[in-house]
């Protein structure tokens, strides 16, 4: 059984527990893409917490606001400012998830427009494994559903994987993301640095192009 | 035309990283495979494969059975990639490149089979060791023995220089 509950900013300390019937949608995206780590992690062993965490992240991250706005808000000129606002659930399989922004700002004038600061989301990967994934800054909009990550991204994984991207672009409607900043993924098995990567086909199909260079580890 | 060759072991060194560059890469999750493409070069220790597409085709199943896994791996048959991915083959197409302890073969495309553990170019195949140059339509070469036969529909042709060391 899968549920979700909000842990709300410092300022009233209030926890809140329902679940959301529009979340039993992203909550199959997740795990689908959860499940298809474990393939990828088979076909390129070192990319598969890659497209987990990122695309995980956003199965989830629509969640952190309608709920998340009855907690530590404040209105200031930029817009409805959310304090801390944290989300953690589990996914199928118990596996638990956890989102946390420093600060959200939802615009006044587009309210579809959220601006995260400090974004973190620890995902567990079942198999022991959990990744971690920060971003300084990011924006997300509520009707395309694109979460821009245009400070960076910094993934870590517990089986001593770690991925940067100076800047990543995901579309969730479409399965997609695409960073061409320049890519690099580095792991005790090897690693894979490409001018450019697009995930396609949820991540079925990974193009790395400008430029690739792989080194593969011996087998320990 | 029988010769021995260096290519033993061509691409099974498990103690040697392996050093891939291309201008792109394509990963397939479904069809499990990967696809470089453009100035493909693949090194390790001193072997060294160039060509312009190189598809990896990886094992449907990580490895058949507990006990034929064991063989596999511990007879070192096929490159595997950390975490038990074992390569089953290395289609080149477009001008084939390999290099292995100062030999030199080229073909118009090749494949290296860890399955069977052959390496196989067709077309306008050369093979050049030292000085003397073997030339023919297909090369096969037996990567257990390093012994290389060269076919052709026409005539296979040698080139030995005198006082050069025969292929045996």
């Amino acid at each position: 059984m899968t549920d979700a509950a909000v842990i709300s900013g410092p300022a009233s300390g209030q926890q809140h527990a329902f679940a959301v019937p529009a979340r039993r949608r992203e909550e199959k995206r997740a795990l689908a893409n959860t499940r298809r780590v474990k393939r990828l992690r088979i076909v390129v062993p070192t990319l598969g917490f890659l497209i987990a965490a990122v695309l995980t992240v956003g199965a989830v991250l629509p969640k952190l606001f309608p709920i998340a706005a009855l907690a530590g808000l404040s209105l200031t000129a930029d817009g409805l400012v959310m304090n801390e606002p944290r989300l953690a659930g589990h996914l199928g399989g118990g596996r638990r998830y956890e989102v946390v922004a420093s600060r959200a700002v939802q615009s006044l004038l587009t309210p579809s427009h959220l601006a995260l600061e400090g974004l973190q989301a620890n995902l567990d990967m079942g198999d022991g494994e959990s990744v971690a994934m920060h971003s300084a800054g990011a924006t997300y909009d509520t009707n395309t559903e694109v979460l821009n990550l245009a400070d960076g991204v910094r993934i870590n994984s517990t089986d001593g994987s770690k991925a940067s991207l100076e800047s990543a672009t995901v579309f969730f409607q479409d399965g997609r993301m695409e960073s061409e900043a320049g890519i690099s993924i580095n792991s005790p098995r090897g690693n894979i640095r490409a001018g450019r990567i697009d995930v396609l086909e949820g991540g079925d199909l990974i193009r790395f192009s400008d430029g690739v260079a792989i080194t593969i580890n011996p087998a320990t | 035309q029988q010769l021995q060759t260096g290519f033993a072991d061509f691409g099974q060194d498990q103690s040697t990283p392996i050093e891939i560059e291309a201008d792109a890469l394509e990963v397939q999750d479904k069809k499990n495979t990967a696809v470089f493409t453009g100035n493909v070069t693949v090194r390790q220790g001193n072997a060294a494969l160039q060509t312009s597409r190189l598809t990896v085709v990886y094992s449907q199943s990580a490895l058949p059975s507990p006990d034929k896994a064991t063989a596999a791996t511990t007879s070192g048959k096929a490159p595997s990639t950390p975490g038990d991915q074992r390569i089953s083959r290395l289609e080149a197409t477009g001008e084939v490149l390999l290099e292995s302890d100062g030999q030199t073969a080229t073909g118009n495309d090749g494949v290296i089979d860890f399955d069977t553990n052959t390496l196989a170019l067709n077309g306008n195949v050369t093979l050049t060791q030292g000085d003397n140059v073997v030339t023919g339509d297909k090369l096969t070469v037996d990567l257990n023995t390093g012994i290389a036969r060269v076919q052709s529909t026409g005539r296979v042709r040698v080139l030995l220089s005198p006082g050069g060391n025969r292929p045996n």
